[in-house]
């Protein structure tokens, strides 16, 4: 993780000074934007929670108070203010209830070849219930618990919908594959 | 369920997790103008917490000894957009940001002060108009009563149509309403039988100018959003602005789709319809 921004600009930026809180944008921007792009199904939503998460921040700076590191705050404000965009902007999650999951074998696969930008790529034509699980529980490491209590739904739940995410995400993978190395 | 580590989620973690794009240089004059409208109204508490401090000399000169290089910051950094390509920009930016935080120059005049001002004052009057319609709407009925037309009016009168309009939205003809199944999903589906939605069943995005998007002819929804999917179920465009048209790629990586037939799904509720309304099909696409 990169280093935390100057103490002084975070100080300016408590007292609302706008230079202090440009600099700060231009500091967070690029990692809080990766975030917002993860999970949004749209770039304008993206940029629109990015939007959102820095008025959020500015506001609520002053309560941050150095506990905990600033990063680990800031993406915490930035996940769950792309939920929340999510929640009021879509009709339904698409979460189904517990279901018996069969997981498919892992050891048949070498993930390793699979990029940034492919994995980037496979997650947006993943269902967005399911990329939001894969976020939250792989990148984000949140328990399933945390997600339950993120998502309003039951632990179960998220730990079926984890399952089914991952298959998700390896049978688009099997799908480009083929369509790399197919008649095409 | 077992916890041990997937070795998806840990290629997800490793690859993802410092994920930091480029972000649009359009952006942050925005947030910029919202948070000045923020400010402006926090005013009088920020004032109070000023002088409830022991230190306000300290303070504020730590404020003046970080904006003079922050302008000098924000300076090279436009100069550095205009030039080169934005996107590069995000790396530089930072090493020029703590450069010049550490190392203040007092290469920059104050000018830029003079920018800033202008930028805000504008922000609040538009709020100030967007905020009392109901004012300017009453002041012009008076004026109405007593004067013949002036130009100040006019530039009134459609804020008070809109008005108008809106309150008027009431159901006319009774909804023809059909049930469908899908995927075992019963939905409802209601049409009126004043509405013309027209929804091609084809087209050809092969950038010859003739039928090359997938355009739904609806444009004064409450509600709009449109899914395509493919046949194996995957989601391959959503949106939510009947504006925003599919063009055959998947979306964000821009990669064309294959020939065929692909599904979709839309949800929409126009303005003189109570509830919203579900239109899905099958749109052939044939470069």
């Amino acid at each position: 993780m990169s280093k935390p921004i100057d103490e002084k600009i975070l100080k300016a930026c408590i007292n609302k000074d706008p230079k202090a809180q440009e600099a700060f944008y231009q500091y967070y921007s690029s990692s809080m934007y990766g975030i917002c792009l993860r999970y949004s199904s749209q770039v304008e939503d993206a940029q629109d929670v990015l939007q959102e998460g820095f008025l959020k921040v500015f506001e609520k700076l002053s309560q941050f108070e150095g506990k905990g590191k600033l990063e680990a705050w800031l993406r915490q404000v930035f996940v769950r203010t792309a939920l929340e965009h999510y929640r009021s902007n879509k009709l339904h999650l698409n979460l189904t209830g517990i279901e018996e999951i069969e997981e498919i074998g892992n050891e048949d696969f070498s993930m390793a070849t699979l990029g940034q930008q492919e994995i980037l790529q496979i997650m947006n034509q993943m269902a967005i219930g399911y990329k939001t699980i894969l976020n939250l529980y792989a990148v984000e490491g949140y328990a399933h618990a945390e997600i339950a209590e993120l998502l309003g739904i039951s632990e179960g739940t998220s730990k079926s919908q984890l399952a089914r995410a991952r298959q998700q995400f390896k049978s688009i993978w099997f799908a480009k594959q083929g369509y790399k190395h197919g008649n095409n | 369920m077992e916890t041990t580590k997937h070795p998806l989620d840990s290629l997800l973690k490793e690859q993802l997790g410092n994920y930091s794009p480029e972000v649009p240089a359009n952006l942050y004059p925005k947030i910029k103008s919202n948070l000045a409208a923020q400010q402006s109204g926090s005013v009088i508490s920020k004032a109070a917490v000023i002088f409830k401090n022991a230190s306000i000399v300290l303070k504020s000169s730590i404020i003046f000894s970080l904006t003079v290089p922050a302008i000098a910051a924000y300076f090279m950094l436009q100069n550095k957009q205009v030039d080169s390509n934005p996107g590069i920009v995000l790396e530089p930016s930072k090493a020029s940001i703590s450069e010049a935080v550490t190392l203040p120059e007092p290469m920059s005049s104050l000018t830029p002060k003079k920018a800033i001002l202008p930028k805000i004052k504008p922000q609040n009057i538009k709020k100030a108009v967007a905020a009392e319609p109901v004012q300017t709407t009453q002041f012009q009925a008076e004026i109405g009563n007593k004067l013949e037309s002036t130009s100040e009016q006019k530039v009134v009168q459609p804020v008070f149509k809109a008005q108008e309009i809106t309150e008027k939205e009431t159901p006319i003809a009774e909804p023809l309403e059909t049930k469908s199944t899908w995927n075992g999903i019963e939905q409802t589906i209601e049409t009126k039988s004043t509405e013309q939605l027209v929804i091609p069943n084809a087209f050809s995005p092969n950038s010859d100018g003739i039928n090359d998007e997938f355009e739904i002819n609806l444009s004064a929804t409450l509600f709009y959003r449109l899914r395509i999917y493919h046949l194996n179920g995957t989601l391959l465009f959503e949106t939510d602005k009947p504006s925003h048209h599919w063009k055959g790629t998947l979306q964000e990586s821009g990669i064309q789709v294959e020939n065929g037939s692909y599904r979709y799904i839309l949800e929409y509720q126009l303005k003189e319809q109570p509830k919203p309304s579900m239109a899905a099909g099958y749109i052939y696409l044939n470069r």
